[in-house]
Formats: C-alpha cells, structure tokens, sequence
C-alpha cells in the first residue's frame, strides 16, 4: 500500500506479548485513517458499553497517510479509546514528532489491549517491540519521564531519534481528564491518559527507520511546491512564530466570547492583547511539530518569585480556561498553571473548567470552606496552581476534581453549575456570541470541543438559520484531517479558503486509492457517522445534544454579545436534518446505507 | 563538491528538508533516516556538509520555508 504502512501493531499487556495484522486497504481508503480507522477498530473490537477502566477498553494510537508522507503539516497522531470523562468515542489528537516516528517503525496504527499487572513501558524500534518494566518510572512527572527513558538507551544518535509518549501522575492515578504527553505536546482532552494508566503504561517510546512509499510521487511534489509558495507568500509565517494560538485571546476578547467566571460573562479586564505580554514577558523560544515551518508552539520562562517556573505554553485555550474562567489575570500564575498540567499529564481546558466549576459552587454556597481546605472565590491565582496539582496527584479536595467538572457539580446537587456537553469541559470560546459554536458544542461526538467545528464567522454569528448545514460540511471536513493525519491549525483554520481543494489533491497523490472532494467528504461523514453509532450504542441519546441550561436560557450580561443565548432548538431539527438521522437523533437506515455502514447501524 | 549550511539559530527542526531530501532520491518513498543531509542533524556539531546530489539545485534549500539552509 502507499500512504499507509498497511500493518497494525497489537500489543496485549495483560500476557506481554504482540501481533502483527495486515491492514483491510477498502476500511483504510473508507475510515482514511487516524481518527476514522481508529473509531472504526474500536467499535468493532470492544464492546461500547464497558467500564473505560476496563481491561476490555483498547487504546490506539493511529496516525494517517498523510503522517510522516512529507505533506506539510503532516505530524499528525490520534489517540482513540472510550473516554473516561464523557463514556462517548474519545479522540485526541498531538503533533511533535511522535505520529510520524510510529509510521517510520512501520505501523499505521498501534492498539494496546488488556492490562500489565505492573507498571510497564513500552518499546518500539521497528520490528524489535519489548515491554520494559517501568516501576522505577511510576510516579515522576511527564518532564522527569522522557530524560530518563531517554537515558536508558544506550546509543547517544538512537536516544536523539527516539520519541516518546507518556502519561504523568494524572494517567497513574486515573483522573478523568489526563493527557498523553509528548516533548511538550499533549493528546489533551476526554481522559485518554488515564485509560493508559488504567492499562499501567507509563510510556512509549518509538523509533523507526523505514520510508512511507508515495503513489504519485512527482505529483506529490508539485502540490507541495505550490503549497510551499502560498505559504512563503503568506502573512501567517511570520505572524505565528510570534503568537502562536494567543492571537485568540484577544479575539474572544474583541467579540465576548472569552469564558468568564465559569461562563458566567464573555469579558473580563485585564487580558485582552495578552499575546503580546506572553511574547514579550514570557516568550523565550518557538518550536513546532515533524514537517511543520509555523512553529506555533513556545518555551516559556516565569520570573515572579510566587509562581516561578520554565516550561510549554500555554496555548490559548488553556490560557482562556486556567485564567479569565476562574476570574483570573494573573498571567504568570496562568503560565504555571499550565506548566502544571503538563507535569501532572492533566488537560488544562478542562483542569481549568472544573476549578472554574468549583469555584462557582463555593460562591453560590454549595461547597463549603471545609471541604477544599481554603475559601475558593473566583480570581484566587493561588488557589488554581495548588488545585491542579492536587487534581493531577489526588489530593484532599483534588480527589474529586480529577473526576472532572460534571461529576463534582452533580455530587455537590447542581449538575447546572457545570459549563461543557456530553461531561467534557468547554474549551475558551463562549458559545453564546457565535450561534454555530453552540450547535458545534452540542453535537460534538467527544463532547464540548474546539476542534469539531471551525466555521464561525464574525458577520453571521447572531444567525440560527442556514448555520446546521455549515456546521456539518465543518464537521465532515475536520473528521477528514483528524484521520489524514494533517494538522488543523493550517489545514482547517489559517488557509480557509482553499481548504478543502488541497487535502483531497494530497491524499490521492499520497495513497492513490482513489479520493475526490467528494468521496473525502464522504469519508468524513462516515468517520461522523461511526462516532455516533459507537456514542448510541454506548447509552448516549438525543437528550445528550445539548448545552447548559445557562448557555440556553441567561443572556450574556454584558460586551461585545449582549443578550445573546444559543437558540440551540432553532438548529437541532434543521442540523439533524441535513445529518440524515431522525428526530432522535439516530442515523436512519437509508443515510447508512449512503454511507456503507448498514451492518454497523443494525441493532 | 557544493556545500549545505545551516544556520541553528533559524532552523526550527521541522525536517523538511530531510523528507524532501529523501523523496529525491529513494524512489517514490519519504525516509528522513535515509535522507542525505541527516549528518546535520545527528552530529549537532557539524554546520557545513558537502553534498551536491542535487546538482546545483539543492532540494533541501528549496524546501527549508525557515531559511535556515543555504548553498554555499
């Protein structure tokens, strides 16, 4: 096969012992790869209504044909699992140098199975695949993990090539909403760290000598040559190495929509141009992900005493979530906050989110000064860099944040106190000033997220009509990069306007299988479609579609989207129209029959 | 013999040069470990390396959207 490795890499931890499969090219070229293939391995193989925590639960790292293929922006892994936050399909997407690693070793897809009895990591050089004990390494923080793996293996040249993934205190200690960690990058949201904790696999590491063979190599060359002079020739080179994602943060600022106080406001004081305090007061170098030139990402240094500390990020979204949602401003307590996170392996949207959440609960009376230890208003910096540390180690009070915002809003009797959908947190954007967020929310299959739906636009963001076919195109087209294993960043948000002509052009050079603009989207709806039958199959419902009862019915107080709440009943029918699935949300057969997943639909 | 340099402080270690490198001259396949510029990359050290596969028109410069690679 070209573009994918056609091999699928089995490792069952509970005997220690490992498979090799062949990969079906039809599923490869129908579910494309990442995400799609992934989703589809997963509903095939486990049963949807398990414990995550189970042994039973797999765990699979799946990168796309377009993943180490030479495509610009082709870094991309996805790690899949049933999520312990939301119990719906999880999907979890990271760049670096991990993704491409993988494929390099020769597998398009790694699916890690059972439970070791002790703590293990895992070693992939090629074909020579070795469960090591990893005891020595239980219990150390994301950063204290990769250099001590990395000082394990002996050849100084392998020990540089090799990458590695792993999982912090938050993984071992089964936090809902820990990260998979790697070289700073994060396989963030829905709680895929802690199924690998659950499986009791600190890490893995790769390394990978082998080529990804091109279907149309001379083709491949030309679009990329095209690319590169549309890139040269854009603002964005320059513009991203200096603010990386924190141009969002006064983009949610110019428009209201920064989540504030738990999402209580769209505004606050003090934050808005806070790209460029980051740049110029924090900022100390960029980098950026395998065949990337954006370098979006950047190395931090905090010098106020109080909240001291070097480190990655953080990005905007964690930004928005560890800051102005908990009523602070304090940027360097943000800063740490996020460093934090990254050490514990905790996501930092919805670390954030939850605190925001706690916070709330103590303003309103529900919590009480003895149950955190400390009062809890909204603005207390402190308070937000102790409590992601307890969350991440479990302890006192952050025993119960680690099982995430919904369950400590419903354990202390207000589950409406909670800000996200489907259990997982919002991320920074405040759904009430763009009417297709709110939709985008609501209909996410991993729940709240800032990566199921990019189409908002500023001129018709008050607008319910015309928005459910929008979000959908939106929908399909970010499933098709998830599973590709192209970035979003360049492939759905900075080149709008050509999007969606490029991927498909790159994915037939890359596997020749025959993709169009229209059977890529196709794809994508299938890949759509695959989500929600695992999600119904697994208990989700129609009822599960929604947003808080604050989204719904509070006007936003004040700013730039005043009075707005998410007329989420005018887009449901219309969204779940153009979906092809009926008035309970459920695909109708006719719509998988379109999409060939007519055996999968059968109950 | 032509020469590759590369300026550290510029490169942002996206490898590109390294996969276009590759596809140049291991048929139809992407292999950065097999790539002939990879000596700037695993001996830190060393800036400036001979090669000239390309014939005057070095892939791997072209490729470099950071400007971190020049032909001397």
């Amino acid at each position: 096969m070209d573009g994918w490795t056609g091999k699928i890499l089995r490792v069952d931890l509970t005997r220690g012992s490992h498979s090799v499969d062949d990969l079906d090219p039809d599923l490869a070229k129908n579910f494309i790869g990442g995400r799609g293939l992934a989703t589809k391995l997963l509903f095939d193989e486990i049963d949807p209504t398990i414990d995550p925590f189970s042994p039973d639960n797999k765990l699979l790292f799946a990168t796309g044909p377009l993943t180490g293929s030479g495509a610009i922006g082709g870094s991309r892994l996805m790690v899949v699992t049933k999520s312990p936050l939301t119990g719906a399909a999880a999907c979890s997407n990271i760049g670096g140098y991990f993704g491409p690693e993988l494929k390099f070793a020769g597998y398009d897809i790694l699916i890690l199975e059972g439970k070791s009895p002790k703590p293990v990591y895992l070693l992939i050089n090629d074909g020579d695949v070795q469960i090591k004990p990893a005891q020595h390494l239980w219990g150390k923080t994301t950063i204290e993990t990769e250099p001590m793996i990395r000082s394990e293996i002996g050849d100084a040249q392998k020990a540089k090539q090799t990458q590695i993934a792993c999982i912090g205190p938050g993984g071992e200690n089964l936090v809902r909403i820990a990260c998979v960690m790697h070289a700073g990058h994060a396989s963030g949201r829905s709680g895929v760290g802690a199924v690998m904790g659950s499986k009791n696999l600190k890490a893995i590491t790769v390394r990978g000598t082998q080529g990804v063979t091109l279907a149309d190599a001379e083709g491949f060359k030309k679009i990329i040559a095209n690319l590169s002079d549309q890139i040269r020739k854009s603002p964005l080179l320059e513009k991203r190495p200096l603010y990386g994602t924190w141009t969002g943060i006064s983009r949610a600022y110019k428009f209201g929509v920064l989540g504030t106080r738990n999402f209580q406001a769209g505004q606050i004081e003090g934050v808005n141009g806070g790209e460029k305090v980051l740049r110029e007061e924090f900022w100390v170098k960029s980098h950026t992900c395998f065949n990337c030139p954006f370098q979006e990402f950047s190395t931090t240094r905090v010098t106020d005493p109080d909240f001291q500390g070097e480190g990655e990020g953080p990005e905007w979204e964690s930004f928005g979530l560890l800051g102005p949602d908990c009523g602070v401003t304090n940027f360097s307590a943000i800063v740490k906050a996020n460093y934090i996170c990254n050490e514990m392996g905790i996501d930092t949207i919805s670390a954030g989110g939850t605190i925001a959440c706690a916070m709330e609960l103590y303003e309103r009376g529900f919590l009480k000064e003895e149950d955190v230890g400390y009062p809890l208003h909204f603005g207390d910096a402190k308070a937000v860099v102790d409590l992601v540390e307890k969350m991440g180690r479990r302890q006192g009070f952050g025993d119960i944040l680690a099982e995430g915002g919904y369950r400590l809003a419903e354990k202390y009797g207000h589950p409406e106190f909670f800000m996200g959908a489907k259990k997982q947190e919002f991320p920074g954007f405040h759904p009430q000033g763009f009417q297709i967020l709110g939709l985008g929310y609501a209909t996410s299959n991993r729940g709240a997220c800032h990566l199921k739906n990019n189409a908002y636009y500023d001129d018709t963001r008050f607008q319910t009509e015309g928005q459910a076919p929008i979000a959908k195109i939106d929908q399909d087209y970010t499933a098709v990069i998830d599973s590709s294993g192209l970035c979003q960043a360049m492939y759905v948000r900075d080149f709008m306007l050509w999007r969606e002509e490029i991927a498909p052009l790159l994915l037939e050079a890359v596997t020749g299988a025959g993709y169009t603009k229209e059977s890529m989207l196709l794809a994508g709806d299938r890949i759509w479609n695959i989500e929600r039958l695992f999600n119904l199959k697994a208990g989700l419902t129609a009822q599960d579609d929604t947003l808080p009862e604050r989204i719904l019915k509070e006007p936003m107080p004040a700013g730039p989207s005043e009075g707005q709440v998410v007329r989420l009943g005018e887009m449901m029918p219309d969204y779940y129209g153009v979906r092809g699935w009926d008035k309970n949300g459920i695909p109708t057969p006719k719509k998988l029959a379109e999409l060939g997943l007519a055996r999968e639909g059968g109950r | 013999m032509a020469e590759i340099k590369i300026d550290r402080d510029k490169c942002c270690e996206c490898y590109l040069c390294e996969t276009t490198c590759s596809l140049q001259y291991s048929e139809n396949t992407v292999n950065p470990k097999k790539s002939r510029i990879i000596t700037l990359f695993n001996k830190p050290d060393v800036d400036v390396i001979n090669c000239d596969h390309c014939q005057g028109e070095p892939q791997c410069v072209i490729a470099c959207l950071s400007d971190a690679l020049t032909s001397i």
